[in-house]
């Protein structure tokens, strides 16, 4: 694994731990829900290690520019979307201040449970 | 209620997922009980339900309502069990044979063994019938539907539907004759 | 009737008079000269009421012929009769909805918040929530919930979003008060639920059904058009 993927995969790690941390985030997207549904007997296959978690795409148009962070996150049914959107972007570029300053953070809310 | 089913389909189509599992919770019933009297086999019957509610979550949005939901379903499990029958091996596999109930301990115990011989009679010869045989009398007898209804699920004239439910009856009635 | 195709059985040599080179190969002539199949047909579209067709009911091999679907009929009904599973529907509607939920169908990205943010919320998520609104009015039920940019341009657009909102209402005089209600409150779950800013909302009555519970008539679709 070259060493740009290596820091990729540990930012984004970052940030699925931010986002998920949340109030009001259920999961993030795709495919965790499993984790929270012990009745669900089938389910998307656990992130292979070492591979960038569900729902978060971390990249750089080049070497220098700034890190677009994308984030897609399942909400509680009874939180208000914008008010857990705006958190999560939030808590995700302060986990980022030191390792990534200035990262362009994407928020999608793309379902409630 | 039935009327419900429309919205809920339009709503499915748009990607409500929670839409769909209630058409689902709703409908699963009914058609387990029609794809079990064409397989034969409940395990059958719960694979063949499954998919087709699965294969009916990837084509609602080309569903544009022009039948009913159910209508729609039933169709597809029909289509999606004849598949399965025309890829059984042709050779009849006794050990397919649908165990019959337990008898009923409320009638007599002689006729209840003839019952229940009568029933294994019945399921050992509807394994006999061709798929479309099959398929076409479980709807005629067991759902009550009408020729040209039939024709249209399986894809085939009327009066095919017609000669194919005389055939299967002529093949059980024979069956049941030889039991007696 | 074509009976010529398929899995044939074997000739029908059991019945006195069976099987002249006019019959087709499963049919079968009885001895009164009447074919199975019409005997049958008959049989099952209620012809067999005497004062239609007394032959069948008096004559001997149409009755015989008659009594052998009845015996068939009884087979079937006691082998349905306590072979039916319980079917688990819960199960099964388990395993249908983890495949589905990996094949959902989010929609299209739509803004979250002011104009300079970069938050979304997809439109399927968002019309259940206008959809769960509009049913908060009593009797009132929502169909399809369709939510587009209000303006052309950019796209993803930044914009306000127009909301396309079918219902089906409870028969009332005041359909177009019901209509506005129903508007107030999609604007209020965009805003409360969401926080999704929307320029517009088209509410369409579809049908409307009787408290009653009688007679739906549909009414076409009334309009109730105002921002």
């Amino acid at each position: 694994m070259t060493t740009a993927a290596t820091e990729r995969d540990a930012l984004a790690g970052t940030v699925a731990r931010a986002a998920a941390d949340v109030p009001g985030v259920a999961f993030l997207r795709p495919g965790l829900a499993d984790l929270f549904r012990p009745s669900a007997r089938t389910g998307p296959p656990r992130a292979a290690a070492g591979r960038a978690p569900a729902g978060v795409r971390v990249s750089r148009a080049s070497a220098t520019g700034p890190w677009e962070v994308d984030v897609q996150i399942v909400v509680h049914r009874d939180r208000h979307a914008l008010t857990v959107a705006r958190t999560v972007r939030d808590a995700v570029t302060t986990a980022l201040s030191a390792t990534a300053p200035g990262a362009q953070v994407t928020v999608t809310v793309t379902n409630a449970v | 209620m039935p009327g419900d089913d429309g919205l809920l389909a339009v709503r499915a189509a748009e990607g409500d997922e929670d839409a769909f599992e209630a058409l689902v919770r709703r409908h699963a019933p009914g058609l387990l009980r029609l794809a079990a009297s064409m397989l034969g086999s409940p395990a059958e019957a719960e694979d063949a339900v499954q998919d087709a509610f699965v294969s009916a979550w990837r084509r609602l949005p080309e569903f544009r309502g022009q039948s009913a939901f159910a209508t729609w379903m039933h169709r597809i499990v029909v289509n999606r069990c004849l598949n399965m029958l025309r890829s059984r091996r042709p050779v009849t596999d006794l050990d397919s044979v649908p165990e019959p109930a337990a008898p009923d301990h409320s009638v007599s115990p002689v006729r209840a063994a003839e019952s229940h011989a009568a029933a294994v009679a019945l399921g050992r010869s509807l394994s006999e019938l061709s798929p479309e045989q099959r398929v076409c009398w479980v709807l005629r007898e067991l759902e009550g539907q009408s020729y040209e209804t039939i024709a249209e699920t399986v894809g085939i004239s009327a009066e095919a539907a017609r000669g194919r439910v005389f055939r299967a009856r002529r093949c059980l009635t024979e069956a049941m004759t030889a039991w007696r | 009737m074509a009976m010529n195709s398929g899995a044939e059985l074997p000739g029908s040599g059991t019945g006195p008079g069976s099987g002249g080179a006019d019959v087709p190969a499963e049919d079968e002539r009885l001895a009164c000269g009447r074919m199975l199949s019409e005997v049958w047909e008959a049989w099952e579209d209620g012809a067999d009421d005497p004062a239609r067709d007394p032959h069948l009911r008096a004559c001997p091999h149409c009755s015989a012929a008659v009594r052998q679907l009845d015996l068939l009929g009884a087979a079937v009904r006691e082998a349905g009769g306590g072979r039916e599973p319980e079917w688990d529907a819960g199960a099964l509607t388990e395993r249908v909805m983890d495949v589905v939920r990996l094949e959902l169908r989010p929609g299209r990205p739509l803004p979250l918040g002011e104009r300079e943010e970069d938050l979304w919320v997809r439109e399927a998520m968002a019309a259940k929530a206008l959809r769960a609104a509009a049913e908060t009015v009593p009797g009132v039920r929502a169909g399809s919930c369709r939510i587009r940019p209000a303006e052309s341009g950019g796209s993803p657009s930044r914009g306000p979003v127009r909301v396309r909102l079918e219902v089906v209402v409870p028969l009332t005089p005041r359909l177009r008060d019901l209509a506005e209600e129903v508007r107030r409150r999609v604007r209020g779950a965009a805003d409360d639920a969401l926080g999704l800013p929307v320029d517009h909302v088209d509410v369409h009555i579809t049908d409307v059904t009787d408290p009653a519970g009688a007679d739906p008539g549909g009414v076409g679709a009334e309009e109730g058009n105002q921002p």
